[in-house]
């Protein structure tokens, strides 16, 4: 039984390839974490400073959703400082600069960004009446690239016209002034004039297409009037109503606390902060890989009521107990 | 083989044994290892998933409990606090009262839930009944006491049950889940509260849960709906669960559901696919929350130990696959060898031996072996040689049925060979000699040709190695002799047989040694006879002498009859292929051809034809390249024009050089003028040309050219190469000339075509030429001609003496005849350089033959010709073209008319013909005289320029002729043409056409005169004319008003008429009537009392200058030609018993009225360079009562300006240091609109296009030198003075500018005191309302309501003094008469500006007094 030299070679030498394919066995295993690029989220809106509190909001919204600023997104803030016409540019802009998503406020803002991209998804807020405005044709399943958060605008004109003529009892005339361009507002003349038949009410649209117009329309409003001021992109329509109600008491309601701040009567629609936290959870949704056309578009879910108690005074107007227990805000 | 494969399977058994061992130890150990950690993982994952779905559902619980727990909280003291607070005070008769403050309160408890608890939506109240009371809602308005009966809904008869009740969960806007909350409400708990609770918190949960990568949460309610999903997607599904297998397990062990928390569920997911399932119930509600896991996904963590274990199994099972190997081979080797060794020995190698050292029972094995194997080696070897014996004898039988048989096949070989190839006899050849050398064994066999009397080898096989076999091969071809045998095979068509070579002393020696050293002995040679004619012959060798059997020669003689066959089929189909390729090459040629002909025909361009010949004939012609050279007949040289497939470096030397005369091939064709070859450039001498180092070095070998002649010039050569020596075929060079007939053609066409373009260019540039001479010539000359047309007239407005104003006359009218000369000329140099351009502008066509026929009506009269004119009913009224054009062709053909007629008449007719294209028409317009008449000869040449009839006519008449050709070309320019008729003596027909459209539509200022007239309907007309057309036009007009008619040419019968006692209404008279004129007949008529008062109408040629006219009352005097509208007016007028009056357009010269400046007070200046040109405008404007300001140039007329303000301007345009149109420019710049002058342009410029440019600049409007006074005044009246606040010194009161206070002060005595105020008031009112009317009319478009107004202002205005008003009035007035509303609304706006500046100068002069 001699065991020749070449077959105990041949051995040992498969001995050792098995040893090494045991030591090297740790490539077997796939490392798969791999460093993940903070998303870029490019914002779009006409304000006059990066700290719209719809931005204010997604940020803490997505802080909630354990998406860190720095870490997992960083923000790319475009303000036009209240130019419209600088909007198509940004767009462009932020399209070009590659960000994962765009967050916009308001109609300009995101038709503007529609235009510019059709790929990078959109995620709206402070839109009144996303279908109205020709933003998407249905809410549930937003078209392509686009969805957010609906200010409820269209919704909100019956409860406005309520909550005006509880402050105003005595209100028989409603005008309605909005910008003839704006699209979107056409629901809510529609749904006004439908609501306002139960509640005795005569509306009076007006649509104006320049500042002259706005004033000449106002001019036409008189004292026992009460105004209704769609809230669209354009800050003058809210300005030229809040000074002739103040010039004329007369009684006018807006969609957004901000106007009540500047001394409007009062509004009754939706918190731009709290529209930017929910918005936040669409934008997650979406940078987690949601497609825009599966995340349907949510109604604002925070409506305020708001009212400044100054002004009521001034119109010679006794806020009943129901606005007071209802509003969310006052102003003194 | 079998000992081979029991001991193969012996060694896989030992193999077999041992791995079984090894490898199951280690198998079992891995699979043991893996089910515990498989196990381990899945507890601890259901135990984690479990874990998260008790949180989430812990967390819902406490979400929904709030949400009811706060409704019912609320609800409950909403009943409750006011009971409390009200029963008291309250009367039982305040129930109502009570209810509504109970309403109220719930209303403001239902606001506090909605502000707490934002989830909530809306909140109702249900009473007693399920009615609902209140509904509050966060988006909807309010509604109370509604009614609805939801008595029997679920929400109620649960809640009524004092139970909290939730309702199956219900989408909003598709995608967001909400499920209504019914509580007890009130004291009693008998009402009851419902609110609409969005899940969105729920959802938001749910989404929360952290399950792994592709993990879900979700929520089903008691029905096993789906409530709460984060993908709204599925939600929006909302799929019934019940179907899935871990809903169905959870809702089976939901009472021991917190025991065994470990039990895993793997079950098939919402999403499909394996899930780890694990769930929680939401205790109150009995909802349940699930928390899944993609299984993969799960057992991730598993995936390494797995791979681990695997890895040491594989290896371990290598490593026993190896040991087992090798201790199998050790065990199996010596048995191997032993069982080969008996394998070989049984084989029949008995000499083996086997070799084995084991010292063992195997050895001893191996010897016996080998013992056993010597014994069977000896008994073998007899075997063997007796079995060899017996196989040679039966080869020898074999060998001979072979041969037979394979003479046959060869036979059979060579038909085959024949039927294959049938062009081809070399296979058979072939195949023969094969056959020949391998059956009869032959030293060699060869297949000889016998052609053209030449012998030659077709194939050979054998022979000495390494040469063709037969010496004739060697030798090529040669003529057959006797000395071989198959030159005498052939020659004496015998077979030759040499049995042995060395005793046969029938052949020479030559032969005999010959085939001594090659080494054959014996011949055959056999023939190929096809009807005694040799085709060829097979010749055999052998090397040893004997000779060839009879059978074998059979076989050569049958081998020798197959190769005729086949060399006579391959000569047949050679032919029949010959002349197959002639016939395609013809058709090719004829082909190519029309190719090249079409080329030719299509296009003019000469590169394409060129190229599309040379590359046909290229192809066709078999050659390498082919070029075209054109032949400069100056310079006796060749240029290459084109070429195909010729090398790039040739080209780039022929394009560099061109070929001289007498040089190269075409240089040498020059001279011969037919095809020149060089069948080789190579060769010394035969070429020289300046390409032959590139054509040499291009591989070019032969050359030709064939010259390109045409009419017996040449125009160039056609060359070909290519790259074999030798000379072309008389077939190529038939074709190619045929090519190069075809290229002379086409040069010779493009050459045509160069010179004609460039012909073409010259006139052009002549044209353009003379275009801008006569430009410049028409300005030159008017500059003077406005100095002697202005001056004369001025002149003429002197006191002269007769002699005097007769020579100022013959100034004059000799300026006017040399204008119209200039202006002939220049139209027509307008027409032939094309710069003519149409206006297409609507105008009223009656208006337009009108205008035209007055202005020629006064010299007809003169010459006592009848001028009528008719206008059919079908002419549209109003049409859209250029209607001074028009103006301008009937002008020039009724002067012609009337210059050319000595009596009779001139009858200008239209008609209309309505053309395919809606509205559009073609209008034809006639004008006939009874003149002189025109020589058919002449006929022809009259509408070319410059041609009169003849020239004793031209001396006669005078006239520069242009205006015929003029009338030509514009007829042309507006669509129509223009014709002749005419007879000698009896006159000329001018009949042209022109197509335009309709303007029905557009508005313009006419009456409506078709149709019958209520007005005159029915009313009975005499009409006594003795000139035939005019009675038919006359008639034509009176009963399409529905009149009745009595017509006479004669004034006797007429008169008898009214003698009879016949009554008529009214009497149309002519004047001019042979046996009694107007006038006569017209007091014969009155004669008879009946006619004494019916009104007469009078038609003259002059107008009331007519001798005798005024001794009767004529109702109206009417001028020929018959216009409808006038005649119209008139019969109207005279029926209604009014005097008409006529509106006469006399072509008198226009009177300079001195007092136009006082009616319409201008402040003027004039800007003006020249000096004769500055006397004559401002002599113009002080025969008119203007006295103007001058500046020299556009600065000074500036500066004027800026000093003091002026009205209007009239503005030279060509000026030093600044000229009119930067002056213009200037002022607008300075000025705005209505504070600046107006600017009227003069300018001597009459080219289209200046009156752009003047306005274009600024300009209000526009005259033309030479200035006539006509245009002039024209253009002051359309000057309203400028209104404007006293500048600088504001001496003059507003009162006196604006009121003539000498009027107003004339006015006030004759009317008294207290006039003034009346005045006022009446004044303002009516001016304003007047300015009303009239800017309704502007609106309305109605002119007849503006002229009637502004008339009326005009003379109210003109009343009370306001004579700027006055004036601006009539200015509207004449704007509305002239039917434009053109700048209509800016001058009212000045006009009510004006208005109130009157009003307040009257209050003014009020105060004053």
């Amino acid at each position: 039984m001699t065991e020749s030299i070449p077959t105990r070679r041949r051995a040992r030498y498969l001995l050792w390839l098995a040893a090494a394919i045991v030591l090297c066995g740790g490539p077997l295993r796939i490392d798969a974490q791999h460093a993940r690029r903070p998303s870029r989220i490019g914002v779009l809106n006409a304000a006059w400073a990066a700290s719209h509190p719809t931005v204010e909001g997604l940020k803490a919204g997505l802080k909630d959703l354990g998406l860190e600023e720095g870490r997992d997104v960083v923000f790319d803030i475009r303000f036009t400082e209240g130019k419209l016409a600088a909007m198509p540019a940004a767009a462009e802009a932020l399209v070009k600069s590659g960000v994962d998503v765009i967050f916009t406020s308001q109609e300009a803002a995101t038709q503007a960004a529609k235009q510019a991209t059709n790929a990078i998804p959109i995620v709206f807020t402070l839109v009144g009446d996303p279908i109205g405005a020709g933003i998407v044709s249905t809410l549930a399943r937003p078209d392509a690239n686009v969805t957010g958060v609906s200010s409820l605008q269209t919704e909100l004109v019956a409860k406005r016209l309520e909550v005006l003529t509880t402050l105003a009892p005595g209100a028989r005339r409603v005008w309605i002034v909005y910008y003839g361009n704006d699209l979107s507002t056409t629901p809510l003349i529609h749904k006004a004039l439908d609501v306002a038949r139960g509640m005795k009410l005569d509306v009076v649209p007006k649509a104006v297409l320049d500042a002259d117009a706005l004033r000449a329309a106002l001019r036409e409003v008189r004292r026992g009037d009460v105004v209704l001021a769609p809230d669209g992109s354009n800050p003058d329509l809210a300005i030229a109503i809040i000074e002739r109600s103040l010039a004329l008491r007369i009684p006018a309601v807006f969609g957004t606390a901000l106007w009540v701040g500047y001394g409007g009567l009062m509004s009754y629609g939706p918190d731009y902060y709290a529209q930017g936290v929910q918005a936040a959870a669409l934008v997650a949704k979406i940078l987690r890989g949601a497609r825009p056309q599966d995340v349907p578009i949510e109604g604002a879910e925070k409506i305020d009521l708001a009212v400044n108690l100054k002004t009521a005074e001034l119109l010679g107007l006794t806020v009943p107990r129901k606005i007071l227990l209802r509003a969310d805000a006052f102003r003194r | 083989m079998k000992t081979n494969a029991s001991q193969g399977r012996l060694f896989r058994k030992y193999v077999v044994v041992l791995l079984l061992l090894v490898g199951g130890v280690l198998m079992v150990s891995s699979l043991v290892e893996l089910y515990f950690a498989y196990r381990e993982t899945q507890v601890a994952i259901v135990r984690v998933q479990r874990a998260k779905a008790v949180a989430a559902a812990s967390r819902i619980e406490q979400f929904l409990g709030e949400v009811a727990m706060q409704v019912r909280e609320t609800t409950r003291t909403a009943s409750d606090d006011p009971d409390a607070s009200q029963t008291g005070p309250a009367k039982v008769g305040f129930r109502q009262g009570l209810g509504a403050a109970l309403a109220e309160q719930r209303q403001l408890d239902f606001l506090r839930v909605l502000r707490n608890v934002p989830v909530i939506a809306a909140l109702s109240h249900l009473d007693l009944a399920g009615k609902e009371q209140l509904r509050v809602s966060r988006l909807e308005p309010d509604v109370v006491g509604s009614q609805r009966d939801l008595s029997s809904a679920p929400s109620f008869v649960q809640a009524r049950t004092g139970k909290t009740y939730w309702s199956p969960v219900y989408l909003k806007n598709e995608s967001e889940p909400y499920v209504t909350l019914a509580v007890p409400a009130g004291k009693y708990a008998v009402e009851v509260t419902t609110a609409e609770v969005s899940l969105a918190p729920v959802v938001k949960i749910v989404s929360q849960i952290d399950v792994g990568e592709a993990g879900v949460a979700y929520v089903v309610d008691t029905r096993n709906q789906l409530v709460a999903h984060p993908d709204s997607r599925v939600l929006r599904a909302h799929r019934d669960l019940s179907g899935l297998v871990q809903v169905q397990s959870a809702r089976a062990d939901r009472p021991a559901s917190s025991g065994d928390a470990t039990q895993a569920v793997v079950a098939e997911g919402l999403g499909g696919g394996r899930v780890l399932a694990a769930h929680a119930a939401i205790a109150p509600l009995g909802w349940l929350v699930f928390v899944e896991r993609p299984a993969a996904d799960a057992y991730a963590p598993l995936r390494a130990p797995i791979i681990r274990s695997v890895v040491i199994f594989v290896l371990g099972l290598a490593l026993s696959v190896l040991a087992s190997i090798f201790l199998a081979r050790r065990m199996v080797a010596p048995i191997r060898k032993l069982q080969e060794g008996a394998a070989l020995i049984g084989a029949g190698n008995l000499g083996h031996r086997i070799e084995l050292r084991t010292g063992d029972e195997l050895e001893a094995l191996g010897d016996e072996l080998n013992r056993t194997a010597a014994q069977l080696e000896a008994s073998h070897a007899t075997l063997e040689r007796k079995v060899e014996e017996r196989t040679r004898e039966l080869a020898q039988a074999n060998a001979e049925i072979t041969e037979a048989l394979d003479r046959q096949t060869a036979t059979a070989e060579i038909l085959r060979a024949i039927s294959q190839a049938q062009t081809d006899v070399q296979p058979v050849f072939d195949v023969i000699a094969e056959s020949a050398l391998r059956l009869l064994g032959a030293w060699s066999a060869a297949v000889f040709r016998y052609e053209h009397g030449l012998i030659g080898s077709a194939s050979a096989r054998g022979g000495l190695p390494g040469s063709s076999e037969s010496h004739i091969a060697e030798r090529q071809r040669i003529s057959p002799t006797h000395d071989y045998p198959p030159g005498r095979a052939i020659l004496t068509r015998r077979l030759q047989h040499i049995v042995d070579v060395d005793t046969d002393t029938s052949w020479g020696e030559l032969f005999r040694t010959e085939a001594r050293q090659r080494g054959f002995r014996s011949v055959v040679a056999v023939p190929m006879l096809r009807d005694h004619e040799a085709l060829g012959v097979i010749g055999v060798t052998r090397g040893e002498p004997g000779g060839f059997t009879p059978a074998e020669i059979a076989l050569l003689q049958t081998f020798a009859d197959q190769a005729v066959i086949a060399v006579e089929n391959a000569r047949l189909l050679s032919e029949l292929h010959a002349r197959t390729v002639q016939l395609t090459r013809s058709v090719e040629e004829l082909k190519a051809l029309g190719d090249v002909s079409q080329a030719l025909n299509s296009t003019l361009d000469l590169e394409t034809v060129l190229s599309t010949i040379v590359s046909r004939a290229n192809q066709l012609a078999g050659t390498d390249s082919c070029s075209i050279y054109e032949y400069d007949e100056q310079a006796e040289e060749f240029h290459l024009l084109t070429s195909d497939k010729l090398a790039e470096e040739v080209v780039a030397v022929a394009r560099r050089s061109p070929i001289r005369r007498g040089e190269g091939v075409a240089g040498r064709m020059a001279v011969t003028r037919e095809p020149v070859q060089i069948a080789d450039i190579a060769a010394p001498g035969a070429y020289q040309g300046p390409l032959r180092d590139v054509l040499l070095r291009a591989g070019t070998r032969a050359l030709m050219g064939i010259p390109l002649l045409r009419e017996g010039h040449l125009i160039g050569g056609l060359t070909v190469t290519k790259k074999t020596r030798g000379e072309f075929s008389a077939e190529v060079v038939g074709l190619l000339r045929t090519f190069a007939s075809q290229s002379a053609l086409a040069i010779q066409n493009a050459r045509l075509f160069r010179d004609l373009g460039s012909a073409r260019r010259d006139a052009e540039v002549a044209n353009e030429a003379k275009s801008a001479f006569l430009a410049t010539m028409s300005h030159e000359i008017r500059t003077p001609m406005n100095a002697v047309i202005g001056m004369s007239s001025l002149l003429l407005n002197t006191d002269l003496t007769e002699e005097q104003r007769e020579y100022a006359e013959i100034v004059r009218s000799s300026g006017d005849a040399l204008l119209t000369v200039i202006n002939d000329v220049l139209d027509f140099s307008k027409i032939e350089a094309g710069r003519m351009e149409l206006e297409a502008q609507p105008f009223d066509l009656r208006e337009g033959v009108e205008a035209a026929l007055d202005l020629v009506s006064a010299r007809a009269a003169e010459k006592g010709l009848d001028l009528a004119y008719q206008i059919a009913d079908t002419t549209p009224a109003a049409i859209v073209g250029d209607v001074a054009r028009l103006r301008q062709i009937l002008l020039n053909l009724l002067s012609n008319a009337v210059k050319f007629t000595e009596q009779g008449e001139i009858v200008l007719t239209v008609s209309a013909r309505p053309l395919e294209t809606h509205g559009t028409y073609e209008l034809t317009f006639s004008v006939r005289d009874t003149g002189i008449g025109i020589p058919p000869d002449r006929l022809g040449r009259l509408f070319e320029s410059f041609s009169q009839v003849d020239v004793s006519t031209a001396r006669r008449y005078g006239g520069t002729g242009l205006g015929l050709a003029i009338s030509k070309r514009l007829t042309e320019l507006m669509g129509g043409t223009i014709t002749v008729d005419s007879r000698v003596g009896h006159g000329s027909e001018f009949r042209f056409t022109l197509r335009a459209a309709s303007a029905e539509g557009a508005v313009l200022p006419r009456r409506e005169l078709r149709g019958a007239q209520p007005s005159l309907e029915g009313r009975t007309v005499l009409a006594v004319d003795d000139n035939e057309t005019n009675r038919r036009i006359l008639d034509a007009y009176l009963r399409s008003w529905g009149m009745t008619v009595h017509m006479t040419g004669s004034p006797r019968e007429a008169l008898a008429w009214v003698e009879a006692g016949q009554s008529f209404d009214l009497a149309i008279l002519d004047m001019h009537m042979p046996e009694l004129d107007g006038v006569a007949l017209a007091r014969a008529i009155r004669e008879h009392p009946r006619a004494a008062t019916m009104p007469l109408l009078l038609f003259t040629s002059l107008g009331r200058r007519e001798v005798g006219a005024d001794s009767v009352r004529f109702a109206a005097h009417l001028t020929k030609p018959i216009k409808p509208s006038q005649v119209f007016d008139a019969v109207v007028a005279a029926l209604a018993g009014q005097p008409t009056r006529v509106d006469r357009r006399a072509p008198a010269p226009v009177e300079l009225d001195p007092e136009m400046a006082v009616r319409h007070p201008l402040r003027i200046l004039v800007a003006e360079d020249n000096i004769v040109n500055q006397k004559l405008a401002l002599r113009l404007l002080e025969q008119l009562g203007y006295r103007a300001d001058v500046a020299a140039n556009g600065l000074e007329a500036v500066a004027a300006i800026e000093r003091q303000p002026y009205d209007v301007v009239l503005m030279d345009v060509q000026m030093p240091e600044m000229d009119g149109f930067e002056a213009s420019r200037e002022i607008s710049r300075r000025w705005p609109d209505e504070a600046r002058p107006r600017i009227v342009a003069m300018t001597a410029n009459a080219m289209q296009g200046d009156r752009e440019l003047c306005l274009a600049a600024g300009m209000d409007d526009y005259v033309s030198k030479p200035i006539r006074v006509d245009e002039l005044v024209a253009a002051l009246q359309r000057s309203a003075p400028a209104i404007r606040a006293p500048r600088g010194d504001g001496a003059a009161s507003p009162a006196t500018d604006v009121l003539d206070l000498d009027a107003f002060e004339r006015l006030r005595t004759a009317m008294g005191a207290g006039f003034l105020d009346e005045l006022l008031s009446t004044f303002v009112e009516d001016t304003q309302e007047l300015v009303g009317t009239m800017r309704r009319a502007i609106g309305d478009k109605d002119i007849d309501a503006l002229r009637r107004a502004a008339h009326s202002l005009k003379s109210n205005a003109a009343s009370v003094g306001a004579m700027m008003l006055s004036g601006m009035a009539r200015d509207l007035e004449t704007l509305a008469k002239s039917g434009s509303f053109e700048g209509a609304r800016a001058r009212l706006d000045r006009v009510a500006a004006e208005c109130e500046r009157v009003a307040r100068a009257l209050s003014e002069v009020e105060r004053g007094h």
